[in-house]
């Protein structure tokens, strides 16, 4: 789910949410929970994980959202937030080995690969099977700035705004992050990687 | 939010295929409880506004409390006035003789000597 711009006037829910309106915040979960949990779960590997951190992320929210500064990016902030709580959770729980999978439900889960391309046939459950699990190698930091730069396709800038380290740090996570998890494509799911002298992109 | 970086920055990256993780859908009833657990457990939470006014209210209280109490307690205690004597009237000192008259022949005399009283009675007549 994508919400950029302000389509259903997310300064105005932000701002009566900061105020106390208990409905626009209600309406302000809705518009966000789904890229909290995404990312929750991307980062935890683990569903019911991203509901505990997801809660926390949102009951915080409704604390410090009348602190929020509207010259900030609230994406942003709300990204550090949760990133903060999923690392924070990974560190008291430690990894786990194996990633809890998304249900095997196909309507939730079906790839689209409607475009021809070199994913078109891929499954989605596999792909997400093999990041689960070569994903629990990584250090949390190395994890977050993976799944913020690759999969939520942030720019390495507002990456490490969220994780509030220099652009350059964020670079080496992705770049240690890529080898780990190249290394583990090619040695244990060479059946997800693409054939030689094919590139991948849209 | 910045638009998606299609696949990653390196295309060429083996890693660039989890890009497509982004299109994964969470299941739309975990959502829901999502949402029911924050709405749930901001019905516990005292709301918002009213949760600065008590906590004033008590910070305030507790500072009138203390400003009353604390002197109060710091203060010497002042001392129990002590219970009012209050003198015995003084038994007039009395001393003295004196000779009562009486309509007969007898003779009384009052002798007293502080408290003590002794009264005679002489009767030249009187025969024990």
């Amino acid at each position: 789910m994508r919400d950029d711009g302000d389509p259903e006037g997310l300064s105005d829910l932000i701002r009566k949410a900061a105020g106390g309106d208990r409905r626009a915040f209600d309406r302000l979960v809705v518009v966000k929970r789904e890229r909290v949990v995404r990312t929750a779960y991307q980062v935890t590997g683990d569903l019911e994980d991203a509901r505990d951190v997801a809660q926390s992320v949102f009951l915080r929210l409704w604390r410090v959202l009348p602190r929020f500064d509207p010259g900030q990016r609230f994406d942003t902030w709300l990204y550090r937030i949760t990133v903060n709580a999923a690392i924070d959770l990974l560190r008291t729980r430690g990894p786990k080995g194996m990633l809890q999978p998304l249900p095997e439900d196909p309507s939730v889960l079906e790839a689209e690969g409607s475009d021809g391309g070199l994913e078109a046939g891929l499954d989605l459950r596999d792909l997400q099977r093999a990041f689960s699990r070569l994903a629990a190698r990584l250090s949390p930091k190395q994890r977050a700035a993976f799944v913020l730069r690759e999969i939520e396709g942030l720019e390495t800038a507002e990456v490490a705004r969220i994780l509030d380290v220099t652009e350059s740090t964020v670079r080496n996570h992705v770049l240690q992050a890529r080898r780990t998890l190249r290394a583990g494509l090619e040695k244990d799911y060479p059946g997800l990687c693409p054939p030689k002298g094919r590139k991948g992109g849209a | 939010m910045s638009e998606p970086v299609p696949f990653g920055d390196d295309p060429d990256d083996l890693t660039a295929i989890f890009a497509r993780l982004r299109e994964i859908e969470i299941p739309a009833d975990l959502l829901e409880a999502v949402s029911r657990d924050v709405t749930a457990a901001l019905d516990r939470e005292v709301p918002r506004r009213h949760w600065i006014r008590p906590a004033a209210a008590w910070a305030a209280a507790a500072a009138l409390a203390a400003a009353l109490l604390v002197p109060a307690a710091l203060q010497p205690r002042p001392v129990a006035p002590l219970a009012k004597v209050v003198p015995q009237a003084a038994e007039p000192a009395r001393a003295g003789i004196s000779s009562l008259r009486t309509p007969g022949p007898a003779q009384v005399l009052d002798l007293t000597v502080g408290g003590t009283q002794v009264v005679m009675i002489f009767d030249a007549e009187l025969k024990l």
